[in-house]
C-alpha cells in the first residue's frame, strides 16, 4: 500500500476563495468566524480579530470535523484505498463528502453540491444504460429501474458494503472517516429537481398521467413540492445519508479526475449490480394490452390456444395455453385455470415483448465521448407505453 | 377466656410491686435516693429460691449485681511531683507547640460576662450590631490566611530538586564534588565540615578548573584550593538561584578534557559520605547506603549513581522507527484506547456527558457514591 501525500495534491474543492461561493442570503452569521482552512482567514481581519480573540470565550465546537483533521484519520485512508480511488482526490474531499447537510448546514463544508453533481452523473450513466439495454420498457418500469440502480436504498447499500459507517452523533471530535448525520427536523433536500404542479393542492393523484411526469417531476418520477415539504421517517433519512456518500464520492471523481473516471466508477459500482426488470412488472388487463399491442404494432389479433392440459376433472388442474398471433407463438402460460393459464400467456408474451434486448455490448451516447470512437449507429428505441 | 383466670397465678410479682410502691411513696425525693438497680432489698427473699435451683446450692455473688456499693478510693502510690503535674491548670501543651515558629490559633478566651462587666465598669453598653468587629475566619481556614503558612513553611529539602539524568552531567557534578573535599582537605578543615552543610553557592568553574593529580590512589589538588575552601565554608546563603546549568553539550566537553585518572582515587568512609551527600545537594541523586559501601573508588560512585535513560514506550518506539510512516490507514495511540476514547471517536460522548450532567451523576467514576459494598463482603473485608 503506498503512502497518500496530501501536500501533492491540488483541492479546488478544499480551498475556499474569499468573497466566493455563498451568496449573502444564505450566509449565517456563524460563516464569518468558520475558518476551517488556513487560507480562507482573510489578512486584513487578522489585526482586528486578535485584539477581541484574546479576552473572547473560545469560538463554539464546530457541527462536523476540521478538514485538518482528515489525513490522520486511518478509517479515510482506508475508505480511500478501499475504492481505489486516484490519488487526484485528496482525503479532504472524502471527508467532506462525508458530511452531510443534517450535520453542517454551510454549504462551503458539507456535501450537498457534490452529491447534486453525482446524482446526475449518476442518473444519466444509469438511465442512458437502461434505455439502451431494454429499449422498450414502458416509462412506470424504467423509473422504478432507474430507482432500483440509483435510489437512496440502493446507494445505501453500496455506501454499507463500502464500509462507510455512521457516526453516534455529529461533531468536531468525530473521526472524520465517519459519515456525519443526524436526523434533524430542519432537513432541507437540496438534491431534488423539478417543477412544482400549480395544482399540487388537488392532490397527488390529480392529473398526473405519465407524461406530466416526465416534464414536471423529479428524476425518478417523484413529485416535488414545495408547500408541504414532506416529512421522512428516519429510515429514508437514513438512506439519503447515506446515498448522498456515493453520490458526492463520484462527483468528487468527476471533479478531481475527470468524465472518464467518474463513468468508469458508475460501471464498476452501480451498474455492476444484478437487476431483474422483469420483477418489476404488474399487468392489470394482460389480455387487452396484448391486444392493443398487437393492433398497434401491425400483427394479426392474438388468439389463445390450449396446448396441453391434465387432470380437468381432478383437484389440481394444470393447463397450458400458448397465445398465437398468426402462425407466430408470442408466449405460453400454464395456470389452474382455464382463464389464469390464458392471462399468464398474455404476460408472458408482454414481457417478452418489452423486455427485448439488443445484448449485453450496448452502446450509449456517452460511449461517443472517448477518444476515437467508433461512428454512432442510433439504436433502437421503442415509444414504450401501450396503454 | 381461659388466658385471663391464668394471669392470677402471678402472685408473687404482683406481692412485690405494691411493696416497693409504697416505699417511693414514702420517701421524700424518689429520684435523690434512687439506685441503678430497681429491684428493692426485699425483692431478693423471693428471688433466692430461682437462684437456688440455677446454681445448685450456694449461689455465687452478691444476690443483686446491680445495686451500687461504695468503692474504696484508689491509692496511688505516685510521688508527689506527679500527681502535681496531673492537676488542672498546668500548661499542657507539647514542648514541641510551644517552641514551634508556626503561627499557631491562640488559646480559647472567654468574654466577661455581661453583669460582671456592669459590676466593675458602670458605664458599660452592650453593642447592638458586630460594627467594628475585627474578622477572624475559622480554623478550617487558619493555614489559608496569610503569615500563617509562608514560603518558609515550605518544605525544602536538602537535595535539589531538579535531578540529573544525563551521565555526563552528573559526571561534571561528581568531579566538582571530589575537588572540593580535596580542597577542604587541603585547608585542614575536612573533619570539621564533612558533617556540615557546604555551601551551595560555590563557583562552578572555579572548582572545576583545578587539577587533580593522582599517584597509588592518593589525589593532590594543584590550584587555588584555599579560595574553593573558603566558598564552601563561607556562612553567606547567596545563591540560591544559582542552579548550575550545565548542559549535556556543555558536559562532554569538559569530559574531554579531563584525564581519567581522577576517577581512580582511592575512599575512605569520610570521603565516601561526603561525595555521597554533596552529591545528592548538587543533582538530587541519592546513592543508597547499601550500595555505597561497596564504592571503593570515584570510578564506583559513578556506576551508582548514574541510571539508564528511562526506556522508550512502545508508541514512542514505533514512532522513532517510523513503523507505520507509510501506512496511512493505521494509527499508533500514545495511551490505550479507553471505553470514553471510543465513545468520542464515534461522537456519543459529548451526548452522554450532556445526559449525566442534565441529571446530576458523575461524568467519569462513582462520585459521592460508595464502592460496591458486595465486594468488600465477598471478599471478607468487612
Amino acid at each position: 500500500m503506498k503512502r497518500i501525500r496530501p501536500s501533492r495534491w491540488s483541492g479546488q474543492l478544499l480551498q475556499a476563495r474569499r468573497g466566493a461561493g455563498i451568496p449573502a442570503a444564505r450566509t449565517p452569521l456563524c460563516l464569518a468566524i468558520r475558518c476551517q482552512s488556513t487560507s480562507s482567514v482573510p489578512a486584513s481581519d487578522s489585526s482586528t480579530l486578535d485584539s477581541s480573540s484574546s479576552a473572547s470565550p473560545p469560538p463554539p465546537p464546530l457541527p462536523a470535523p476540521s478538514f485538518d483533521r482528515a489525513p490522520q484519520s486511518a478509517k479515510l485512508a482506508a475508505l480511500h484505498a478501499r475504492l481505489s480511488l486516484s490519488k487526484k482526490i485528496p482525503l479532504q474531499t472524502l471527508a467532506r463528502a462525508l458530511v452531510t447537510p443534517s450535520a453542517d448546514a454551510n454549504p462551503n463544508f458539507n456535501n450537498a453540491n457534490l452529491a447534486y453533481l453525482g446524482s446526475t452523473i449518476i442518473n444519466f450513466h444509469v438511465y442512458e444504460y437502461l434505455v439502451c439495454k431494454w429499449p422498450r420498457l414502458p416509462m412506470a418500469i424504467l423509473y422504478e429501474a432507474l430507482r432500483a440502480y440509483a435510489g437512496d436504498e440502493s446507494l445505501q447499500q453500496i455506501a454499507r458494503r463500502w464500509g462507510v459507517e455512521a457516526a453516534a452523533a455529529p461533531g468536531e471530535e468525530v473521526d472524520p472517516g465517519l459519515l456525519q448525520w443526524k436526523a434533524g427536523e430542519g432537513h432541507v433536500v437540496n438534491t431534488r429537481w423539478g417543477y412544482i404542479r400549480s395544482e399540487a393542492a388537488k392532490g397527488k393523484a390529480w392529473r398526473r398521467g405519465l407524461s406530466s411526469r416526465v416534464v414536471l417531476d423529479s428524476d425518478f418520477g417523484d413529485q416535488v413540492s414545495s408547500s408541504d415539504p414532506e416529512r421522512l421517517e428516519y429510515n429514508a433519512l437514513q438512506s439519503e445519508a447515506f446515498g448522498s456518500v456515493v453520490q458526492a464520492v463520484i462527483g468528487a471523481i468527476y471533479t478531481h479526475c475527470g468524465r472518464d473516471e467518474a463513468k468508469a466508477f458508475v460501471k464498476s459500482h452501480i451498474l455492476s449490480r444484478e437487476l431483474d426488470p422483469s420483477k418489476l412488472f404488474q399487468f392489470k388487463l394482460p389480455t387487452r394490452e396484448l391486444a392493443m399491442l398487437c393492433a398497434r404494432e401491425g400483427f394479426e389479433p392474438p388468439i389463445a390456444r390450449l396446448e396441453s392440459e391434465t387432470g380437468r376433472l381432478s383437484r389440481t388442474p394444470v393447463y397450458v395455453v400458448g397465445i398465437y398471433s398468426g402462425k407466430e407463438k408470442l408466449g405460453e402460460g400454464a395456470g389452474a385455470s382455464l382463464d389464469v393459464a390464458r392471462r399468464k400467456a398474455s404476460m408472458a408474451s408482454l414481457k417478452a415483448w418489452y423486455l427485448y434486448s439488443p445484448g449485453n455490448k450496448v452502446r450509449v451516447p456517452s460511449d461517443m465521448m472517448e477518444q476515437g470512437a467508433k461512428p454512432w449507429t442510433a439504436p433502437h428505441i421503442d415509444i414504450g407505453e401501450i396503454i | 377466656m381461659a388466658r385471663i383466670t391464668r394471669m392470677r397465678r402471678l402472685q408473687s410479682l404482683q406481692l412485690a410491686i405494691p411493696s416497693q410502691c409504697a416505699a417511693a411513696a414514702a420517701r421524700p425525693s424518689f429520684a435523690a435516693a434512687r439506685a441503678i438497680s430497681t429491684s428493692s432489698p426485699a425483692q431478693s427473699k423471693n428471688t433466692d429460691w430461682i437462684r437456688g435451683k440455677l446454681w445448685k446450692g450456694e449461689a455465687p455473688g452478691p444476690a443483686d449485681p446491680y445495686t451500687q456499693r461504695m468503692e474504696p478510693e484508689a491509692q496511688s502510690n505516685l510521688p508527689e511531683e506527679a500527681l502535681d503535674s496531673s492537676r488542672p491548670g498546668r500548661d499542657k501543651t507539647p514542648a514541641a507547640v510551644r517552641e514551634s515558629r508556626l503561627a499557631l490559633p491562640g488559646r480559647r478566651t472567654e468574654a466577661a460576662a455581661e453583669k460582671e462587666l456592669q459590676a466593675s465598669d458602670p458605664t458599660y453598653v452592650p453593642a447592638a450590631d458586630a460594627e467594628g468587629l475585627e474578622e477572624v475566619g475559622t480554623l478550617s481556614t487558619w493555614w489559608e490566611q496569610p503569615g500563617h503558612w509562608g514560603e518558609e513553611s515550605e518544605f525544602k529539602g536538602f537535595g535539589s530538586a531538579v535531578k540529573v539524568v544525563d551521565k555526563e552531567v552528573l559526571e561534571v557534578h561528581l568531579r566538582r564534588a571530589v575537588v572540593e573535599a580535596l580542597a577542604l582537605k587541603q585547608a585542614g578543615v575536612f573533619s570539621e565540615w564533612a558533617t556540615k552543610k557546604w555551601s551551595e553557592g560555590g563557583e562552578l568553574d572555579e572548582a572545576l578548573a583545578a587539577q587533580v593529580e593522582v599517584q597509588d590512589g592518593k589525589a593532590t589538588l594543584k590550584g587555588d584550593a584555599s579560595a574553593i575552601a573558603e566558598a564552601l565554608t563561607s556562612e553567606v546563603e547567596e545563591a540560591e538561584s544559582s542552579a548550575t546549568g550545565v548542559t549535556v553539550e556543555e558536559a562532554r566537553e569538559m569530559l574531554k578534557s579531563w584525564d581519567s585518572s581522577w576517577k581512580n582515587i582511592a575512599l575512605d568512609n569520610p570521603l565516601r559520605f561526603a561525595l555521597r551527600k554533596r552529591l545528592y545537594q548538587l543533582t538530587g541523586v541519592l546513592i543508597p547506603d547499601a550500595k555505597l559501601a561497596a564504592a571503593n573508588t570515584i570510578k564506583h560512585i559513578l556506576t551508582l549513581a548514574a541510571r539508564d535513560p528511562k526506556p522508550l514506550k512502545l508508541a514512542q518506539v514505533l514512532e522513532k522507527r517510523n513503523a507505520f510512516g507509510d501506512l496511512a490507514n493505521v494509527t499508533v495511540h500514545e495511551r490505550r484506547v479507553g471505553p470514553i476514547d471510543k465513545e468520542v471517536a464515534v461522537g456519543r460522548w459529548k451526548v452522554i456527558e450532556e445526559e449525566l450532567k442534565k441529571r446530576d451523576l458523575p461524568v467519569t467514576g462513582y462520585g459521592d457514591a460508595p464502592r460496591n459494598k458486595e465486594r468488600d463482603w465477598l471478599t471478607g473485608k468487612i
